[in-house]
């Protein structure tokens, strides 16, 4: 069970890496996830929600028990 | 005309849609699963941020924020900062107090209106941009953007639902959560290795100046 637990979150991981190359490829068709970013970071809950899980991140694994 | 003004809800929307946007959901329902995992603080930094945008909407607040510095700025901080948390120890006063300033620095920028970007930032968004206006309007809408959002929020809740599910899974017993461990079980004992922590800190920090460019600073 341990190794489907850590296959499920490289999935993840490898699906955003592939799916980032697919839009800068093509990014007619599918906006890279800076352009995404560029507008959805227009508003101020959206910039200040995606900032605060950035620095939470930080925090998680720096500052408080993570076990 | 600016492509991406700075959005808020409109005075005409409707009350529960002005307080509540989105990603103020989001921070709430986070907030909520925090508390629900046993961890008070870290519930209290989404509820009470969360707050802070429905009171916003509410226009009960004055602050504008402290206004967009320059890249060059934004990159030397970064530095300083990782500098700084590599030398203090983990999970200690000092990184809490060193990442809990950046962390009010942070939000006193990311309260700021995002000013309306001169070009596009990306490579990719220049060339389309140049195609566009070769043949044609811009749509009100890209598809693109749309197709985009919708891949990537389907991963990304694709990922938090498997980091619910391990975390509920691994509950029980410490044999449990040794079969169902967590991303921060995964990742703890590399990061208590100071080459971990480096290689950590090198990827947050990158991150944390390629998401100040999306909010405009240049």
């Amino acid at each position: 069970m341990r190794e489907i637990t850590i296959f499920g979150f490289a999935l993840c991981l490898v699906a955003a890496i592939a799916f980032e190359v697919i839009a800068r490829r093509d990014p007619d068709r599918i906006a890279p996830l800076g352009d995404l970013l560029d507008r959805v970071m227009a508003t101020r809950s959206a910039r200040v929600g995606i900032l605060l899980f950035w620095w939470w991140v930080g925090w998680h694994f720096l500052v408080g028990p993570t076990v | 005309m600016r492509p991406y003004p700075e959005r808020r809800t409109t005075e005409r929307a409707p009350t529960l849609r002005r307080l509540v946007e989105p990603w103020t959901l989001i921070l709430v329902i986070t907030g909520l699963f925090q508390l629900l995992r046993g961890a008070p603080v870290d519930a209290a930094f989404f509820l009470v941020i969360a707050t802070l945008l429905m009171a916003d909407a509410a226009g009960l607040l004055w602050f504008a924020g402290t206004g967009l510095p320059r890249r060059g700025l934004i990159v030397v901080t970064a530095i300083l900062l990782g500098l700084l948390l590599v030398l203090v120890p983990r999970h200690g006063a000092a990184a809490g107090i060193v990442v809990g300033t950046a962390g009010i620095g942070l939000l006193a920028l990311a309260w700021s209106p995002s000013p309306p970007p001169q070009s596009p930032t990306s490579r990719a968004a220049r060339v389309v941009s140049a195609r566009v206006v070769a043949a044609r309007p811009v749509p009100a809408r890209p598809s693109g953007i749309s197709r985009s959002a919708i891949a990537w929020a389907a991963i990304a809740i694709a990922g938090c639902l498997w980091e619910v599910v391990s975390f509920l899974l691994g509950l029980p017993s410490p044999a449990a959560e040794a079969e169902h461990p967590s991303i921060s079980i995964l990742l703890d004992p590399v990061l208590d290795t100071s080459e971990g922590r480096i290689g950590f800190l090198a990827v947050w920090l990158i991150v944390l100046v390629w998401l100040l460019r999306r909010t405009g600073a240049r």
